[in-house]
């Protein structure tokens, strides 16, 4: 259990705690969820163009980096954190939810261009929220059943994306996103600049059965963190766990069914690694 | 070695309509942002594009790929 459940988990996992979804009333009566959904539809420019032009270059320097880490953990703290999930989390977190949209992806808009991409997957009230920002959603909304939702997730998944659920601010669950290195920012944040509390590891870990594997190296393109190397000495695949977040990619590609995922809190060796 | 990237976003046709230097970028410096802060409800119909000198690699892609000749790369 990670800190976010045993805050606001209520026994559960944080994501899947139904207090924590946004409905009307609560989006009417918190201030700070206004203002986080705010910044998220304006995100484009905010947090990925001119602010990072400021802050980001320095962030790997060794005195002035921790100065500015500083800096931009609180103000990252209060607009968007989340954590990775795997497909069937991310199916279950559906089942909670009460409508859903897709959303063009913000990332892929304000780095590729690219309007027709939709990956963002919004829920419960914001998912009619969004029809307000005209601009972020210049490739149209898709409101769709939660079984659509759900298909559409699958299909992500089975692209190789990475599944990630997140809340802003913690613990409001507001979307799901799918999405790859180097285009996500928030993969991003975490992998090149060391932001680990922007996104988190999931609640699992892979376990990879070394008997089965045939060494065909499917897993080894799948895996977006580097988590996963192919000995060419014994012909087989070999998982880093403590690389591992969790998302379950390497698990839907393998034939022989080497690879599975196990509760984070079972495997004493990451089971403090967020 | 200082790489820096010089766009010239009045011979940009914009990122929306081309977009061919940001899909070629192997770094994904390149960022395209309204040029004010947005509001509720509002559409920009300039986007201006930027490349950010720390993430580039000064490969070059994004000068050839680019059409209306407004992409400079000033490697030194």
């Amino acid at each position: 259990m990670c800190q976010w459940c045993v805050e606001h988990g209520g026994g559960k996992k944080w994501y899947l705690n139904t207090k924590n979804y946004i409905t009307k009333e609560l989006f009417d009566s918190k201030k700070e969820i206004q203002t986080a959904a705010d910044i998220i539809f304006r995100d484009t420019e905010r947090l990925m163009g001119i602010d990072m032009k400021k802050a980001f270059p320095h962030l790997n320097k060794p005195i002035l980096g921790k100065i500015v880490g500083k800096k931009v953990r609180s103000t990252l703290e209060k607009r968007e954190q989340g954590q990775v999930v795997p497909l069937e989390e991310a199916k279950a977190i559906l089942n909670n939810a009460n409508m859903a949209a897709l959303m063009p992806c913000v990332c892929r808009q304000s780095q590729l261009g690219i309007t027709e991409a939709k990956y963002c997957l919004c829920f419960t009230y914001l998912a009619d929220y969004g029809k307000e920002w005209p601009d972020f959603a210049r490739g149209g909304i898709n409101y769709i059943s939660i079984e659509e939702a759900k298909e559409a997730v699958e299909r992500g998944a089975q692209q190789g994306y990475v599944i990630g659920v997140y809340g802003a601010p913690i613990p409001f669950v507001n979307g799901i996103c799918m999405c790859e290195y180097p285009i996500c920012m928030i993969l991003r944040c975490r992998l090149d600049y060391g932001l680990d509390y922007v996104l988190r590891k999931a609640e699992f870990v892979v376990n990879h059965d070394i008997d089965k594997c045939t060494g065909c190296g499917k897993c080894v393109s799948k895996c977006q963190f580097g988590a996963i190397i192919l000995s060419r000495t014994i012909g087989k695949a070999l998982h880093n766990i403590k690389k591992c977040f969790g998302c379950g990619a390497c698990t839907y590609v393998c034939e022989q069914n080497a690879n599975s995922l196990v509760p984070r809190e079972q495997v004493p060796a990451v089971k403090e690694e967020w | 070695m200082k790489i820096d990237v010089e766009v010239d976003n009045d011979r940009c046709v914009g990122s929306f309509e081309c977009g061919n230097c940001m899909r070629v970028c192997p770094t994904a410096a390149f960022r395209t942002y309204p040029p004010e802060v947005r509001k509720k409800g509002q559409i920009y119909d300039k986007w201006v594009l930027t490349c950010l000198s720390f993430e580039c690699i000064g490969c070059g892609k994004c000068e050839e790929v680019c059409q209306a000749g407004a992409i400079k790369v000033v490697v030194g």
